[in-house]
């Protein structure tokens, strides 16, 4: 990381509480450009909490958001164009074919990728036209990944990156995470165990 | 392609594909709408009298019954997530939602439902009017039910509740939906019903995509 790179976005103090039991107390953080950070921490500290937080779809209880170096509510469309979401539920729809569902979410980017590189890209050459039921769960977490790229957002929340990936997909997600770093984007990742990218990387380490 | 004809594209891909889903409802229709006169005999008088609310009543059940899976599995595989991340408006996924829904529910009911209603005898002129009232009427069931669902798809046994809240809701459509047909077969003019069921669908298109907007957020935490 370019250690003068700006922060694209600052968290101050932000607080959540679920069922009046504190997840995250005061919590300060800043992403830079080009910046890959992991969130590291043991089961129940609020991981995937945080992610969804700044992913707008939990409400904060108090705290500022600052994006590009403007206040922004974490609900603002301006701000969550920007974000690339991996989560646990890889938002896969069994009926539909591979391609149907890449197409999908890049009519809702308003990208138009081309989807048989992209699945190639990820290992799924020859997969474009396999309904989603028929892959394994590696297969459809490689789905999911061709499903990021496509979006082209330059903030990705990565939560649990390398869950149901053998040793080839951790090495797909590992380059697809140096690639958009290298192509100026910035990545917050979680994981409560290795990490694995060549690259630098910052960690905050939840309690 | 917007996120409102997006949206739209794949959920009606995703009932077709699902043909119980889009069966269902229609069965349920036809069941309804046959099996009654059975359990109320011959009398054609008796049966044209009655069929304004036995047809619309089913339609009503019939569209209820889908509105389950609205939103249900976008819930549980993590789209309705990746949707709202999207930065598109809350209120605008709700209407591609509701949107989809009709089209594979709320449409096939209003085209059907005329059809069937001649077999209780209704004349040409009523089964027109019951056919323009439901064009008008099953778009607001879909819209109130989006409010519904959307507040209970976090819930784990949300069947009850959701049936709960939507049944009071649905009556003033069914009220001067039936009124209207009923009129017409008096020879009495349907206009004022018909007019007051659009409004209902003028005023459930403005507030409820802001509303199940709102909800989805609540039910996402």
């Amino acid at each position: 990381m370019d250690a003068i790179s700006p922060a694209i976005l600052t968290i101050t103090a932000l607080s959540f509480a679920r069922d009046d039991e504190p997840v995250l107390t005061d919590f300060c953080f800043a992403l830079h450009e080009q910046e890959l950070v992991l969130v590291r921490g043991l089961n129940g500290t609020g991981k995937t909490t945080l992610l969804k937080l700044l992913g707008g779809l939990l409400p904060w209880d108090h705290g500022v958001l600052t994006w590009r170096g403007t206040q922004i509510r974490p609900t603002a469309p301006d701000y969550l164009r920007n974000i690339g979401f991996l989560g646990h539920q890889l938002g896969l729809k069994e009926e539909l074919t591979c391609a149907e569902n890449l197409s999908f979410y890049a009519d809702l980017a308003g990208t138009q990728p081309a989807l048989r590189d992209l699945l190639r890209a990820v290992g799924l050459a020859g997969y474009a036209s396999s309904l989603a039921s028929d892959l394994s769960a590696g297969q459809r977490k490689r789905l999911a990944m061709a499903r990021l790229v496509l979006s082209q957002k330059p903030l990705w929340f990565l939560d649990e990156p390398y869950s149901n990936l053998d040793k080839n997909g951790i090495a797909l997600m590992d380059r697809l995470i140096c690639e958009q770093i290298t192509r100026g984007g910035s990545v917050l990742a979680s994981s409560h165990g290795t990490f694995t990218p060549e690259l630098t990387f910052r960690e905050v380490v939840l309690q | 392609m917007t996120v409102l004809a997006a949206i739209i594209k794949r959920d009606v891909k995703l009932a077709f594909r699902r043909r119980s889903e889009l069966m269902n409802p229609l069965l349920f229709l036809v069941m309804v709408i046959t099996l009654f006169p059975l359990g109320m005999g011959p009398d054609p008088e008796r049966l044209r009298e009655i069929a304004p609310a036995v047809v619309w009543i089913a339609a009503l059940l019939a569209a209820m019954m889908s509105l389950s899976h609205l939103m249900r599995d976008d819930f549980d595989d993590g789209s309705l997530e990746l949707i709202m991340v999207s930065g598109a408006s809350p209120a605008m996924i709700a209407l591609a939602k509701v949107a989809a829904h009709w089209l594979t529910t709320g449409l096939p009911i209003a085209l059907l439902a005329p059809i069937l209603a001649l077999l209780y005898g209704l004349d040409g002129d009523a089964a027109a009017i019951l056919g323009l009232t439901m064009l008008l009427g099953t778009p607001t069931l879909s819209l109130v039910g989006g409010i519904a669902v959307a507040l209970t798809v976090g819930l784990k046994r949300g069947g009850m509740f959701l049936a709960l809240l939507v049944l009071p809701l649905y009556i003033p459509v069914l009220i001067f939906a039936t009124a209207a047909v009923v009129s017409t077969t008096e020879g009495l003019p349907a206009v004022a019903n018909i007019l007051m069921v659009a409004a209902l669908l003028v005023l459930a298109l403005t507030l409820a995509p802001f509303a199940i907007g709102a909800a989805l957020r609540l039910s996402l935490t």
